[in-house]
């Protein structure tokens, strides 16, 4: 009679005799005791490892690495400033 | 304003988190955790794990930062954790008392593209679902 785990729509409420479904984990029922784990999706996200037993403390938490691989230069290329030519006969 | 190689966790912090990511190209989820189901007798179940996914996120200048929040005790009022989608409550938790746990909230990231209204779901770490609240038999002693 768990609540139900949510991602995508609320987890819903426990009933009397089973447990909240959710888009997470299902909430238990009195046949299993536990609830269920939730999952991962990805969205515009891609790559890394997808697996459970996240949360070290119970609630979430989120790590994030700004810029990492960024394709744009914060300063413009510098004109050089010694050319020497060597003309071709 | 987000800066290029900077390292941020986010915790739980009752409300959602936004950064001006105007300047960035692309993150990387170092990692992302989903929040736990509320325990009673039974144990609450874990959340979701995501490790080392990268998201370009070049035509966006808003995240949205979610973090789930474990979902209650189911023994006291067994109420679903907050997150972006919030995780449903127990059977009893109006009242209190014997119900089982709480969902937990769900963890997520969008990004918004405020020019436009458009947003995009980046990627979430669903929660776990709430622990029953099973009561042990015991044999009679004779």
């Amino acid at each position: 009679m768990g609540g139900g785990g949510a991602r995508g729509g609320a987890g819903d409420a426990g009933g009397n005799d089973g447990g909240g479904t959710g888009f997470g984990g299902d909430g238990a029922d009195t046949s299993t005791g536990d609830g269920e784990d939730g999952g991962q999706e990805l969205g515009i996200a891609s790559g890394g490892t997808l697996t459970t037993g996240g949360s070290a403390d119970g609630s979430g938490e989120i790590k994030i690495t700004y810029g990492s691989g960024a394709t744009t230069s914060e300063e413009p290329p510098k004109a050089p400033s010694n050319l020497t030519v060597n003309p071709i006969d | 304003m987000a800066q290029r190689g900077e390292t941020v966790t986010y915790t739980f912090s009752g409300d959602k988190e936004t950064e001006d990511i105007s300047n960035i190209d692309e993150i990387t989820i170092d990692r992302m955790d989903g929040a736990d189901g509320g325990d009673d007798n039974g144990t609450g179940g874990s959340g979701g794990l995501i490790e080392g996914a990268t998201v370009d996120v070049s035509n966006y200048d808003v995240l949205e930062i979610w973090v789930g929040e474990k979902g209650g005790s189911g023994y006291t009022a067994g109420e679903g954790g907050f997150g972006r989608f919030d995780g449903g409550d127990d059977f009893n938790s109006d009242v209190g008392g014997p119900g089982g746990g709480g969902g937990g909230g769900s963890t997520e990231l969008v990004a918004k593209d405020t020019s436009t209204g458009e947003t995009v779901f980046i990627a979430a770490a669903d929660a776990g679902g709430g622990g029953d609240d099973i009561i042990q038999s015991v044999a009679p002693v004779r």
